[in-house]
C-alpha cells in the first residue's frame, strides 16, 4: 500500500468505519511505515482536542436581547394579524371576486341606461361657422337628410322648416349617417365641411353639431365682395372650421 | 448532539410548541430560543470564530426561524430545520464577511489550496506528534484550534464543526447539508487532513 492510499483511509480507519481486511492492509502498512504513523498520529490528536472543545453556552441574557430584537422589528405584533391574514385568504378572495362582479353588473346596468356613457362622453361639440343664412339652412337640411334633429334655443325645429334670425343652432346626427353629413357638410363648404375626426357621441347617443352664424364673416365677406383686402379675415378659434377662402354668401 | 427520533412525549411537546410558533404566541418564541440557543451559537461560534458576530447572526437566525415557521412541514425534526437554517446563514455571513475584508488572503489560505495528500502535512511537521497532556493548555489551545477551524474553507469547517465539534450523525448532517452520504465523507477527510497539516505547527514537538 502506498502512502496517498493509506492517507486516504485514514478518516475512516479513525471512525472504525474500516472493513476488516482493509483495516488488516493498512495497519500491515502503518507498522513499516514511520511517515504515515506519524500522520495518523497527528489526524488522532486534532481531532482530540476538536472533539474536546468546551460545550459552548449562549450569553448571559442572550434570550432577553433576542425577543428585544423581535420584538422591536415587530415580529410579535404583527404575527397574530399574519396569522389570520392566512386564514382569512379564501374570505377575502370570495369578496374579492364578489365585489367585482357587482361592480360590473352596475357598470353593465348604468351603460344599458345611458347614465354612465353620459358620465365618459361628455366632450365639447363640434362647432361649425356658417358665413350665411342661407348655409345654415343647408345645414339643417343636411341634418335632417342624415336622420338627425335640429333645435334652435332648445327646441326642436321641424323637418323642413325655414331658419332665421338666431345665434345658434344645435344639430344631431346618427353615427351611422355621420359620413353622409360630412359630405353633405362638404358640398355646401366647399370641400371645407366637418374635420376628419369624427366628435364623440353626445348623451343621447348622437354626434352633436353646433352651428354658429359668424357675423362678423359675413360682414368680411361682404367686404370682400368690396374689394376688400383678404388679409383682413378673422382668424377662427381652435376647434373651428376654418371657412372656405373666398367663402360664399 | 440532536437526535433522530424524539420520544413520543418530547414529540407531542414539538408539535405543540410548533403550533404556537406558527400562531406567533411569544411564550413559545422564548421556549424555542431557550431551547436551542446554546447549539444555534455555538455553530455560529464555531463557524465564525467571533463571539459578537456569533451572537448577532445567532439573533437573526431565531428571528428567520420565527418568520418562517409557518413553512415548517414536520417533515424533520425543529432542530435540524433549526440547525439547517443556522449553517445557510453562517455560509451567507462568512461569505458577507469575506467581501467586507475584500477577501484578504491570509498566509494559511494558500497551504489550504496545496496538496493534503500528504507531502504538505508532512513538510509542515515535526518528528513527532506531542502528547495532547503536554500540549499548550485549556483555554489557550482551544483559542488555537478555534482559530485553525476558522481557517478551513466554509464546505470543509462546516463539516468539522457539525461532525466533530458538534458530533452529529451522518444522517442529521445529509439533512442540514443537503449534501450525498459519499459527498459528505470524501469532504469531510479532506477536511480532517487539512485541520491536521494546520494544526501540525501546534502539535509537534520540534515542528511549531
Amino acid at each position: 500500500m502506498e502512502h496517498d492510499q493509506a492517507q486516504t483511509l485514514f478518516s475512516d480507519y479513525v471512525e472504525g468505519e474500516l472493513a476488516p481486511d482493509t483495516r488488516r492492509i493498512l495497519e500491515e502498512h502503518l507498522s513499516a511505515c514511520p511517515r504515515c504513523r506519524r500522520d495518523l498520529d497527528l489526524l488522532k490528536t486534532s481531532l482530540k482536542l476538536v472533539r474536546q472543545l468546551a460545550p459552548v453556552e449562549a450569553p448571559a441574557e442572550f434570550s432577553d436581547r433576542v425577543r428585544r430584537r423581535a420584538r422591536k422589528a415587530g415580529l410579535f405584533s404583527t404575527r397574530r394579524s399574519r396569522h389570520l391574514q392566512r386564514t382569512m385568504v379564501p374570505f377575502e378572495s370570495t369578496l374579492v371576486v364578489l365585489l367585482a362582479t357587482v361592480g360590473a353588473l352596475v357598470f353593465t346596468l348604468l351603460l344599458f341606461h345611458g347614465r354612465l356613457q353620459t358620465l365618459i362622453v361628455q366632450r365639447e361639440p363640434t362647432v361649425l361657422l356658417a358665413e350665411s343664412v342661407i348655409e345654415v339652412n343647408q345645414m339643417a337640411r343636411a341634418a335632417w337628410d342624415a336622420g338627425g334633429r335640429v333645435l334652435m334655443l332648445g327646441h326642436e325645429v321641424p323637418a323642413g322648416s325655414p331658419l332665421g334670425g338666431f345665434s345658434e343652432l344645435d344639430l344631431f346626427i346618427p353615427p351611422s349617417s355621420w359620413d353622409a353629413f360630412r359630405e353633405s357638410i362638404g358640398r355646401i363648404r366647399g370641400n371645407h365641411g366637418l374635420p376628419e375626426i369624427s366628435p364623440a357621441p353626445d348623451s343621447d347617443g348622437i354626434v352633436r353639431v353646433i352651428v354658429q352664424i359668424q357675423y362678423s364673416k359675413i360682414k368680411h365677406t361682404r367686404d370682400a365682395a368690396d374689394g376688400a383686402s383678404n388679409q383682413d379675415r378673422p382668424q377662427t378659434h381652435p376647434g373651428q372650421i376654418s371657412p372656405p377662402p373666398g367663402g360664399r354668401e | 448532539m440532536l437526535h433522530d427520533e424524539l420520544s413520543p412525549t418530547a414529540s407531542h411537546l414539538e408539535k405543540r410548541l410548533v403550533n404556537a410558533l406558527q400562531k406567533g404566541d411569544p411564550g413559545a418564541f422564548e421556549r424555542m430560543v431557550r431551547l436551542h440557543q446554546n447549539r444555534v451559537y455555538g455553530l455560529c461560534l464555531r463557524m465564525l470564530g467571533n463571539p459578537a458576530e456569533a451572537e448577532d447572526l445567532a439573533q437573526e437566525v431565531f428571528l428567520t426561524v420565527f418568520n418562517a415557521i409557518g413553512r415548517f412541514r414536520g417533515e424533520s425534526l425543529l432542530s435540524t430545520w433549526i440547525y439547517r437554517i443556522t449553517r445557510n446563514h453562517c455560509l451567507n455571513r462568512i461569505k458577507f464577511l469575506r467581501r467586507r475584508a475584500h477577501d484578504k488572503r491570509r498566509p494559511l489560505d494558500d497551504l489550504r489550496e496545496a496538496d493534503l495528500s500528504g507531502d504538505a502535512l508532512h513538510s509542515s511537521m515535526g518528528s513527532r506528534v506531542a502528547r495532547p497532556d503536554r500540549l499548550a493548555e485549556g483555554r489557550q489551545m482551544e483559542a488555537i484550534i478555534q482559530e485553525q477551524i476558522s481557517r478551513l474553507s466554509p464546505d470543509h469547517r462546516e463539516l468539522i464543526v457539525l461532525r466533530d465539534v458538534e458530533q452529529l450523525s451522518y444522517d442529521e448532517i445529509q439533512q442540514i447539508t443537503g449534501l450525498a452520504s459519499g459527498t459528505i465523507k470524501s469532504r469531510l477527510h479532506r477536511a480532517r487532513m487539512e485541520l491536521a497539516c494546520l494544526m501540525a505547527p501546534f502539535l509537534c514537538e520540534n515542528g511549531g
